[in-house]
């Protein structure tokens, strides 16, 4: 057993799964498994008989799920049997690309398409790394693993790990900076008030809407006070007590209007917490910098016990000065707090109503409601231990972050979570995977200024790229621009506006080769399709995997078929890595992804493909040495230079190094679910963690002020006015448009239960739900709106962005913000290995202005408000 | 393993005074901004991880500085360490002590994930 293991014994639980155990020669049985049919991976049984699926549900022993499953889960019958599925390698014939245009594929033996992708990435490996660029989002963890690992191992820095261009933007760099984990997620066991900003809870929230669902319906029950803010009145807004309809683009107001209103209006905050956890008692003196000891350089604060400056670390510092003016260094100056409310009070009510359109006195109310609810003080003891109770939580995520001005956006709303003391404790917003103690210890620590420093989820073995402190911009060497976003936690946004003029950017390489999984990069990945198509035009060798060949396998040069992740076995450690989904009062759990059927004959699993590709490049025993320290492979289950493994070879060594000789691969092949109680400072580490917050982003000046001696010496000017330590609101371009009166609404894009992605409605099940219930191929347009336009419910509308005209289907419903067009899901296909979704709804993305004036500075994040004319056709 | 937390060497009544000797493995583009794979470094074994950064400034150069340290020289959060195969976090993250003897770094960069 593994030292981790030690006393966890007894605590650890091997759960029950209903249908027998498996046997490989029984006629009819169920099989634990994880979903792959969106990003959550729930955990699910499927029902084989005669060794055929007949049937999934959702597994009652996944804490992720509890046995819930949706619409998506159900249909992944229909993916795996999926008629227009290709089985063997495909080489393009035309060298002519581009969209609608047919790629005469030709099928080719393995052997061809493995040689042809080793020579190329040899030369590259050879010439210089940086010509490979990889997409790993979708279909299988085995993406991440074996595609991921070239990065530490072949020394590209271009790893797309998601889709979306507002992805991750700024909800991982903000958690990381506010609570140390990945993701963020209410504490619905115990919450009171919970507010939520474009999250469209229970419909795609995240790793965990299953559990979210019904942990809601209970905290109702209970009395929870539910208020959605969303142009679109949702799933959520539906069994919301409140939903407020706001202007697109307008959340850093709605965040600032609750933080005047808190701070300056109710004057209900944290005070304690603020002083001892965050840097809100750092001074701040000349140009907006924290005053700092001349010898040590750390930031002072005034301690009001004993009238003394001290620095922030000193032991004697007893009760640090939130409020007020004093001397620092021969100078006045004011703790950093005092500056949150100066900023704060820059948003009363009513110009906050002219802003969001929410009227002033429901902002006065919701905000006193929320501050009340908060209970300022309160403990409550848990498990013998007495930990502050917040119950208040406002939750934001993809909304917020799909903007111009994304990080304003979001981290206004984040910072009223903070002030309240309302982070990582009972009933407030978590962390995911801030603190863990087992199966691997790891905790958040302080480091620069004694602020959190958090480089990655607790699990998560590569890390990731932080706010703080931030890097030194540099001139750009990468296509992404990454050296001109020194807080930035990926910049792959940039890459298409990059390539209409490298030159500019002084970028001295070619993307020269493209391996990517199933996501639908060229439909979902940016904005306006067509330069999307441009740059994928321009690379020599576009490879992806594939089960049916959509919009951007059209652009590949060779198409490698993959099995379904009903084929397809891996440790798909999904609860442990990347996305470890429940957060609270959620016990710990690791569960698999296994294959319950054969796969067709010929088609191969990823990591097999890639590690013989990986064999015949020579950098196989650089990728054993990569995923050895990054999975935590003990000594006596690493991976051996000049060996060959299977994968169950590999992931009985994965799961062994995690959790011991007894908890191989086979044992999660037979249970499915391994879990394990979490001790209260797991649960709710908020003040256990021995770091304070940076509520004051001073490190934000500096930063912009590299950024910009870097921008003047290549000529450049950018506006770099988002580099201040406290959010502001700022317009983006479809809300200009919209005062100046030359767009008719604004299009937003809204999740759908039952579709994900550019690749749902392509399954049989899930398309007829989209043509039953018909808005989900249709465009919201509010009642006032249609008014105007003559245009009633079912007329064919035009909807004409900038970049795309569109033909829609009016759908009239007063479920919609009276200046938004909402589109669902990401439908509109166009790619002829998908004929069922051909043609089907509306290509959100495709409507989407896309270069860099849309571009946030700070977070790299595409603005997704289509500036939209409508009108009948 | 050469390791053990600070807790251990601030008891300690006579701390060690011999040398650490640390080879630090660099990978994918740490390995192109310092222009080598690999490093050693020496330093009084009861160093912290902490401590590493400075020596690493000097022997890897500029480009790896700019890229792989803060400006006050400390490692950057997203450099992922990794000690005889296992990542400092589930030790004792920076404050990670390396006592005497020898002892494998792994250094290697991110992933850009979300």
């Amino acid at each position: 057993m593994i030292p981790s293991l030690k006393g966890r014994e007894t605590q650890m639980q091997t759960v029950y799964r209903p249908g027998g155990k498996r046997h490989e020669s029984s006629a009819s049985d169920w099989v634990p498994t994880t979903c792959r049919m969106c990003l959550v991976g729930c955990g699910v049984l499927v029902h084989m008989k005669d060794h055929k699926v007949v049937n999934v549900i959702g597994n009652p022993d996944s804490p992720i799920n509890r046995g819930r499953i949706c619409a998506k889960g159900k249909s992944g019958i229909m993916n795996h049997y999926n008629p227009n599925r290709i089985t063997k390698p495909l080489k393009r014939t035309n060298s002519e690309k581009g969209i609608g245009i047919d790629p005469k594929w030709q099928e080719i033996s393995w052997e061809e398409a493995i040689e042809t992708i080793s020579s190329k990435m040899r030369k590259i490996h050879q010439e210089d790394p940086r010509k490979l660029y990889l997409q790993t989002w979708g279909g299988s963890q085995e993406f991440t693993t074996w595609l991921g690992v070239l990065r530490p191992a072949f020394g590209t820095p271009y790893v797309q790990t998601g889709v979306s261009p507002s992805c991750g933007k700024t909800v991982h760099s903000i958690q990381f900076l506010v609570a140390g984990g990945f993701h963020q997620e209410p504490d619905l066991a115990h919450c009171k008030y919970l507010i939520d900003c474009g999250t469209q809870m229970g419909v795609a929230t995240r790793e965990g809407f299953n559990h979210q669902v019904p942990d809601c319906a209970k905290a109702r029950e209970r009395g929870l006070k539910l208020v959605v803010v969303d142009p679109i009145g949702n799933n959520a807004a539906a069994k919301a007590d409140e939903w407020l309809p706001i202007r697109p683009g307008t959340d850093a107001a709605f965040g600032m209007g609750m933080l005047n209103v808190l701070l300056n209006e109710a004057r209900i905050f944290d005070a304690e917490y603020l002083k001892h956890f965050t840097n809100a008692a750092y001074l701040v003196g000349a140009k907006g910098k924290f005053v700092r000891d001349p010898a040590t350089g750390k930031p002072l604060l005034y301690d009001q016990g004993d009238g003394k400056v001290k620095t922030y670390d000193d032991p004697t510092l007893n009760d640090p000065l939130l409020e007020g003016e004093v001397e620092a260094q021969g100078k006045k100056a004011k703790p950093a707090f005092e500056f949150v409310k100066a900023r704060a009070a820059e948003y009363p009510a009513e110009r906050v109503e002219e802003i969001t359109s929410i009227p002033a006195k429901t902002l006065r109310r919701i905000g006193r409601e929320f501050g009340a609810a908060a209970q300022i003080g309160a403990t409550i003891r848990i498990d013998g231990v007495d930990v502050p109770y917040r119950p208040v939580c406002l939750d934001w995520d993809r909304g917020p972050q799909g903007h111009k001005h994304a990080w304003h956006h979001t981290w206004a709303l984040a910072m009223v979570n903070v002030v309240l003391g309302a982070v990582n404790v009972v009933g407030s917003i978590h962390s995911t995977d801030s603190a863990s103690n087992f199966p691997i210890k790891k905790w958040v620590e302080a480091g620069q200024d004694g602020i959190l420093m958090s480089g990655g989820s607790t699990h998560r073995g590569g890390g990731h790229f932080t706010a703080f402190p931030g890097r030194t911009p540099t001139r750009p060497e990468r296509w992404d621009l990454f050296e001109l976003f020194p807080v930035a936690a990926h910049t792959r946004t940039l890459v298409p506006e990059v390539y209409k003029d490298p030159g500019k950017w002084g970028i001295d390489h070619k993307i020269e080769m493209v391996i990517h999984s199933p996501g639908n990069q060229v439909m979902a990945g940016w904005g306006d399709v067509q330069a999307v198509v441009n740059w994928y035009k321009s690379i020599d060798l576009v490879v992806g995997f594939a089960v049916e060949i959509n919009e951007t396998h059209e652009l590949d040069d060779i198409v490698l078929p993959m099995r379904t992740y009903m084929e397809e076995g891996c440790f798909d450690d999904s609860s442990v890595y990347p996305f470890p989904a429940v957060a609270g009062e959620a016990v710990g759990f690791c569960q698999i992804q296994q294959g319950v059927v054969e796969p067709p004959e010929g088609v191969r699993s990823v990591g097999e493909v890639m590690t013989e590709i990986y064999q015949r490049v020579g950098i196989l025993d650089e990728v054993y040495q990569a995923l050895n320290n990054v999975k935590g492979l003990q000594p006596a289950y690493s991976l051996e230079p000049g060996k060959r493994y299977s994968m169950e070879e590999v992931s009985d060594r994965i799961a062994k190094s995690r959790f011991g000789a007894e908890y191989g691969w086979n044992w999660f092949k037979e249970n499915g679910v391994l879990v394990w109680p979490r001790s209260v400072d797991e649960r709710y580490p908020g003040r256990f963690i021995k770091a304070r917050i940076a509520l004051y982003l001073e490190n934000f000046i500096e930063r912009g002020e590299e950024l910009g001696a870097v921008l003047k010496e290549m000529g450049l000017a950018w506006d770099l006015s988002d580099y201040e330590p406290l959010p502001h609101w700022r317009p983006c371009e479809s809300y200009e448009k919209m005062r100046r009166g030359e767009i008719d609404a604004v299009g937003v894009n809204y999740k759908l239960p039952y579709a994900y992605g550019a690749h749902g409605n392509a399954n049989p099940w899930i398309n007829e739900l989209c043509e039953k219930l018909p808005h989900s191929y249709g465009a919201l347009i509010n009642k006032r709106l249609a008014q105007k336009k003559g245009i009633k419910d079912g007329d064919p509308i035009w909807l004409e962005s900038p970049v795309k005209k569109v033909r829609a289907v009016a759908r009239v419903t007063e479920c919609v913000h009276p200046e938004v067009i909402g589109i669902a899901g990401n439908a509109g296909h166009w790619a002829k290995g998908k004929p069922l979704s051909m043609g089907k709804g509306v290509n959100f993305n495709g409507l989407l202005p896309y270069g860099f004036e849309v571009i946030d500075v700070i977070s790299s994040a595409l603005d997704q408000c289509a500036p939209l004319k409508v009108y009948k056709a | 393993m050469a390791i053990r937390s600070e807790e251990t060497i601030q008891r300690s009544e006579n701390p060690p005074r011999e040398i650490v000797t640390v080879k630090v493995l660099l990978m994918g583009e740490l390995k192109r901004w310092a222009g080598r794979r690999e490093v050693e470094v020496e330093l009084p074994a009861g160093s912290t991880i902490r401590s590493l950064g400075e020596k690493l400034a000097v022997l890897c150069g500029e480009a790896f500085a700019r890229h792989a340290l803060t400006k006050a020289g400390a490692l950057q959060p997203h450099v992922a360490v990794f000690i005889d195969g296992v990542q400092i976090g589930r030790l004792e993250g920076y404050q990670t002590v390396l006592t005497d003897g020898k002892v494998e770094l792994m250094l290697l960069s991110s992933y850009e994930g979300g």
